[in-house]
């Protein structure tokens, strides 16, 4: 759905708690919303599980009428809180460590295509430059470059203000380029 | 690799669809999972309204020109029009009398005022003002084309105006002078010349009030001239305490002599109204020759304090002069408490009233005349009614 308005009004049937509305939005915001959460849980059934949550959750969250400003922030600010959620548990449960866990990988079912489509670019390099990231970086970058937010939108995510979003982003870049030079 | 080619790989990373791709039944069975999960609780819920897409449209543009355009612009205008609106208002109401839909943003504007007035002694002289206000609403109710009824009631609200203000500067002069502050002084002497402005102002407007309303209202003018009066010798108080060696002692000779002019006007109304009391008509319950022997006892004591008053102030003892001006205040006072409730006035009244005569209520019904007395009481009425309690029967 390129149309900004189409999506507008997506929205605000979302609101009017249309579940055909929703439907179409689930179709728009899966992937992006599964890619996001398995880049920070790094493992298919869990970023399964979470999405399914972010996308109940976040219904439950329209049934009740909590006011929801920009939904498309909304929708990832739910999935990182989802996945706080997960790594607390977690690390109560079993006692693992957070950074242990987000590491940026490809799957291994996926390596083979991706090393094929890789020849002859610069996106292996890319891929471990961002590996080597620290998380908050790599975090930005994938909601600025790879889910296309606003700036507005991952200060609403991220619960920062719009400047600090811009000079974080700024510093990943960076950090980035020198890693892949 | 420079940054603008490092952003636009980061942007293809996108094309391979394969980092971090969901499996694609996964995808459909979820979404299978999910929407039976919601499906159900919509249809349990209370049904949604189903609304067209060009009502989404509407309500889109609705909601945006509401938060971007209108919002603003409307909360604009409301600011321009509230202050248009209040000033208009304050304006407008700056020339409201008392009884008027507007005259409680008056009083609101004049206590904003005070209460934004920090100084005490600013205040003093801001309540001065007010008091001047009101002696001047008064006047102007008086002038005003009201019928009798409508008169007193609103004359009445305005004495008990001017009774409040000066109480309040009253008070407020004891206050600053309790705190030896520098400008009691000078301020005493101003409310000193006021409280004698408004006395004789409303005295002067009383009179020309007509018989019924004068009766209506006595109570609460007498009430309003007895309050200025003792704010009046709360001052020459203070000028007295604190005038000394500042004050010459002709300025306060001067203001006593002037206050002694006063009491001497009132004890000869009230010798006036007490021969009144035992002759004239407006009188509608003649007192005994015992009641007037009391009073004209009293009035000779009131007299005879004025003029050791008079002594007093020739010998330059300011404060006695002060006790004996109060003493004869208090005495004049006394008197026109017990004359005021036997002049009164005749009404007709043409619908049924309930009356309370020493606590035994009875009722009028159809064309009665009463005779009111001090605004609340019926002394004598006499009815065309049939029906009358008892207790109203006997006392016609």
């Amino acid at each position: 759905m390129k149309n900004p308005l189409s999506k507008k009004i997506l929205f605000l049937k979302i609101k009017n708690q249309d579940p055909d509305a929703y439907s179409q939005f689930y179709d728009l915001y899966i992937t992006r919303i599964y890619r996001f959460i398995y880049f920070k849980v790094n493992s298919v059934n869990d970023a399964q599980d979470l999405t399914s949550e972010v996308f109940l959750r976040l219904w439950q969250h329209i049934k009740e009428s909590r006011e929801i400003k920009n939904m498309n922030a909304y929708v990832y600010m739910m999935a990182r809180n989802c996945v706080i959620d997960f790594y607390r548990e977690r690390t109560r449960d079993r006692e693992l460590s957070l950074e242990s866990d987000q590491v940026l990988e490809i799957p291994d079912e996926q390596r083979d295509i991706l090393a094929q489509q890789m020849k002859n670019s610069d996106l292996e390099s890319i891929l471990t430059g961002l590996s080597n990231l620290k998380d908050e970086y790599k975090e930005i970058l994938v909601l600025r470059f790879l889910d296309e937010l606003s700036i507005t939108e991952i200060a609403d995510v991220l619960g920062k203000s719009k400047g600090a979003v811009r000079v974080l982003l700024h510093r990943a870049t960076k950090t980035l380029q020198n890693n892949i030079k | 690799m420079n940054e603008k080619e490092l952003l636009n790989k980061l942007k293809d990373i996108k094309k391979f669809e394969v980092a971090g791709q969901p499996q694609e039944s996964w995808v459909l069975s979820n979404k299978e999972i999910l929407m039976s999960q919601i499906k159900p609780q919509t249809v349990q819920a209370e049904p949604q309204e189903r609304i067209g897409e060009s009502v989404y449209y509407f309500k889109y543009f609705n909601e945006l020109f509401s938060q971007k355009v209108l919002k603003p612009v409307t909360v604009s205008l409301m600011v321009v029009a509230m202050l248009l609106t209040y000033s208009a208002t304050v304006s407008v109401a700056s020339a409201s009398l008392p009884g008027d839909m507007l005259y409680p943003v008056k009083t609101t504007k004049e206590r904003l005022q005070l209460a934004l007035t920090f100084n005490e002694e600013d205040k003093i002289m801001l309540q001065l003002d007010f008091v001047t206000r009101r002696v001047d609403e008064f006047q102007k109710l008086a002038w005003k084309d009201d019928d009798d009824t409508t008169k007193a009631q609103k004359l009445s609200q305005s004495a008990k105006q001017i009774s409040q203000d000066v109480i309040v500067v009253k008070d407020n002069l004891n206050r600053i002078t309790m705190a030896a502050s520098i400008g009691a002084l000078e301020l005493a002497k101003q409310v000193d010349d006021k409280t004698i402005e408004v006395k004789q102002d409303i005295t002067q407007i009383q009179n020309q009030l007509s018989d019924q309303v004068k009766g209506e209202v006595a109570s609460d003018i007498k009430e309003a001239i007895g309050n200025t009066e003792a704010t009046g010798v709360v001052a020459i108080g203070v000028i007295i305490d604190q005038g000394e060696g500042i004050v010459s002692n002709e300025d306060t000779a001067g203001r006593l002599a002037e206050r002694i002019k006063l009491v001497e006007i009132d004890l000869a109304k009230t010798a006036e109204a007490i021969a009144n009391s035992a002759t004239s008509t407006a009188t509608i319950i003649q007192p005994s020759s015992e009641v007037i022997s009391g009073w004209s006892a009293n009035l000779q004591d009131a007299r005879k304090a004025i003029a050791e008053a008079k002594d007093l102030l020739s010998q330059g003892k300011f404060n006695l002069v002060l006790d004996k001006i109060k003493v004869s205040q208090d005495i004049i006072s006394q008197i026109k408490n017990e004359i005021a409730p036997l002049a009164g006035s005749v009404k007709v009244i043409t619908t049924t009233k309930d009356v309370d005569m020493s606590g035994t209520k009875g009722q009028i019904m159809g064309t009665s005349t009463a005779v009111i007395l001090n605004n609340t009481n019926v002394i004598k009425t006499t009815s065309t009614t049939e029906e009358t309690s008892e207790s109203t029967r006997n006392i016609l």
